[in-house]
């Protein structure tokens, strides 16, 4: 772990790509961010959902997350939330990226239409970051997350709220900053 | 018997080693901690500003900075508010140009270095922020025609201006663009040098055992409570001592003024000012800087948040707070100490400010700590006109 820094450090670095998606018309949730559109949300977290194509009649091939990441499970145990950050290490007042795929428990397939939004507390200070993320989904199935700060040491619970249709399940992740 | 055994306790107590200030040692945690913090050599450069490392842009923006005809009085220059010989701001608890300014003039020493600038956050650049007090009514009153005309009518300023920009002068929003950026070539070279932590903490890093014992032992103890119990470094975090963000400290505002907004009001400014990263003035309009405005976005919470200010060369900057209402260090810590005068931040507040509960020697030791954040200033001749 590199001098400096109590945290997660993620174990595989990222090939980005900018590549996007578009949501079908009618189907944004509110705040989320779209690739194309620039209107951030005025609340805490950011979402993205439905992958590319014309409707959802159009099921997506099965797709599996990569291996070797870190994974969280959803505090109910539905989902598993695979995930990895860019830089690989996450370090106080240094903007990072988050790639994140998600699963059911017990499974390697991709979870075709659920949607994630993600947000981040100090729950010690009961204040979150200062950044509204951004989440897009990406056409290999994961969702890219851009915006991401932590501005203060301390310990930071970072949540990946995974939904599909009603419903919405939290996976948590907590990392102590310095 | 009795006269005899109080002597003997007396002389036995003052045999006794009293607890000893070469004893003191930092705790692991709190070593750790100093050690890390080391500053980066220069500040990171600014990819909108392509004139920032020009050498001649510095000196026309030194020329500006001193330059008092560039106001609508002919009196005040940047200089006024921010003095050299005051650290770069004023004794003045507000800021006065033409007229009464609401806050404190923050210090340029080592301003470059920021994130944000003003206590509100409203500029993403520094050439963009000093863009801000030219036009401000109550600054400098100055306008882009009123710019065009004092350059014109200062030959030393003409001359230079030519000389990066051709024989036109430029107009309107663009001349603005190029004064800010000038201003900020220069503003990028007050920066201040290693201080006495940065040794300790440089000795700590190396195992030099020798070079820690010259660190004053008051700010030792200071700052085992500056990274342990008073745990200041929570905001006032990394090498810079800042966190570069915003906190509402529940500070009451001043007799008879309304509530400052704050980062509230700041981030309304910044997301509608024309000068910001991503605009058609910025020379990387698809940089970091510009890329990141798109995270940002106004929240309940940002009401009467201020940005942290960094304290190296806190000594230097009296008085303290975005109003100067504290007049002291002293005063500084107290606050901290007591929270007194506070006001009830609302259920949505953040609460990581607690009374800290301080003693009197423990005060002087988190003063005296943050004395030795001191680093020499900038060389002689960037402390006045060219």
């Amino acid at each position: 772990m590199k001098a400096g820094v109590l945290c997660l450090v993620y174990l595989t670095a990222l090939p980005w790509t900018s590549a996007g998606c578009r949501v079908p018309e009618g189907r944004s949730a509110p705040g989320t961010t779209v690739e194309g559109e620039s209107t951030p949300r005025a609340d805490s977290a950011a979402r993205a959902g439905a992958p590319d194509g014309p409707s959802r009649a159009a099921p997506v091939p099965a797709r599996l997350a990569p291996e070797g990441l870190q994974s969280v499970a959803t505090n109910l145990g539905t989902f598993r939330v695979h995930h990895r950050s860019d830089p690989a290490t996450i370090e106080r007042g240094k903007p990072f990226r988050l790639q994140a795929w998600i699963t059911r428990e017990g499974s390697r397939e991709i979870v075709p239409w659920a949607e994630l939004s993600v947000d981040a507390d100090m729950p010690e200070h009961l204040h979150g970051m200062n950044r509204v993320p951004k989440v897009t989904r990406q056409q290999d199935g994961s969702f890219l997350v851009e915006g991401m700060l932590f501005h203060m040491p301390g310990r930071w619970d970072l949540y990946f709220d995974v939904h599909e249709a009603a419903i919405v399940e939290r996976a948590q992740v907590a990392l102590d900053l310095w | 018997m009795l006269l005899v055994a109080t002597i003997l306790v007396a002389r036995a107590v003052a045999a006794a080693p009293a607890p000893s200030e070469e004893s003191f040692q930092l705790d692991e945690r709190v070593r750790a901690a100093i050690a890390r913090l080391e500053r980066e050599r220069a500040p990171a450069p600014d990819p909108t500003n392509r004139h920032e490392l020009d050498p001649r842009a510095a000196r026309l923006g030194q020329r500006l900075y001193f330059d008092a005809g560039l106001s609508a009085n002919g009196a005040v220059s940047c200089a006024s508010c921010h003095d050299p010989a005051q650290g770069f701001t004023t004794r003045d608890a507000l800021a006065t140009g033409i007229g009464a300014t609401a806050r404190n003039a923050p210090t340029l020493l080592d301003v470059s270095r920021r994130r944000w600038f003003g206590w509100g956050g409203r500029n993403d650049t520094l050439w963009s922020q000093a863009i801000v007090p030219l036009l401000a009514p109550h600054e400098m009153g100055s306008s882009a025609a009123d710019l065009a005309r004092a350059i014109e009518a200062n030959p030393a300023l003409r001359g230079e201006w030519r000389e990066l920009h051709g024989d036109t002068l430029a107009a309107g929003d663009e001349l603005l663009a190029q004064a800010g950026k000038h201003l900020a070539a220069y503003q990028r070279l007050l920066a201040t040098g290693p201080s006495a932590f940065d040794r300790l903490a440089a000795a700590l890093r190396s195992g030099d055992a020798q070079g820690a014992k010259h660190y004053p032992l008051q700010a030792l103890r200071g700052a085992a409570l500056f990274f342990g119990k008073a745990n200041c470094r929570s905001c006032h975090a990394g090498p810079e001592f800042t966190d570069e963000e915003f906190h509402d400290l529940g500070l009451p505002p001043v007799r008879g003024a309304k509530r400052d907004e704050g980062r509230r009001e700041g981030l309304r400014q910044l997301l509608s000012d024309r000068f910001r990263a991503d605009s058609a003035h910025s020379d990387a309009r698809e940089g970091e800087r510009a890329r990141e405005l798109a995270h940002l976005a106004p929240v309940d919470e940002d009401w009467g948040r201020f940005k942290t200010p960094s304290l190296r060369n806190v000594t230097r900057t009296a008085p303290y707070m975005h109003t100067g209402q504290f007049a002291t260090l002293r005063d500084v810590v107290r606050f901290y100490s007591t929270l007194e005068g506070a006001a009830a931040r609302g259920h949505h507040g953040e609460t990581v400010l607690q009374p800290l509960n301080l003693t009197e020697p423990e005060i002087d030791e988190l003063v005296a700590f943050l004395g030795t954040l001191e680093g020499d200033l900038p060389p002689e001749h960037l402390l006045r006109a060219p």
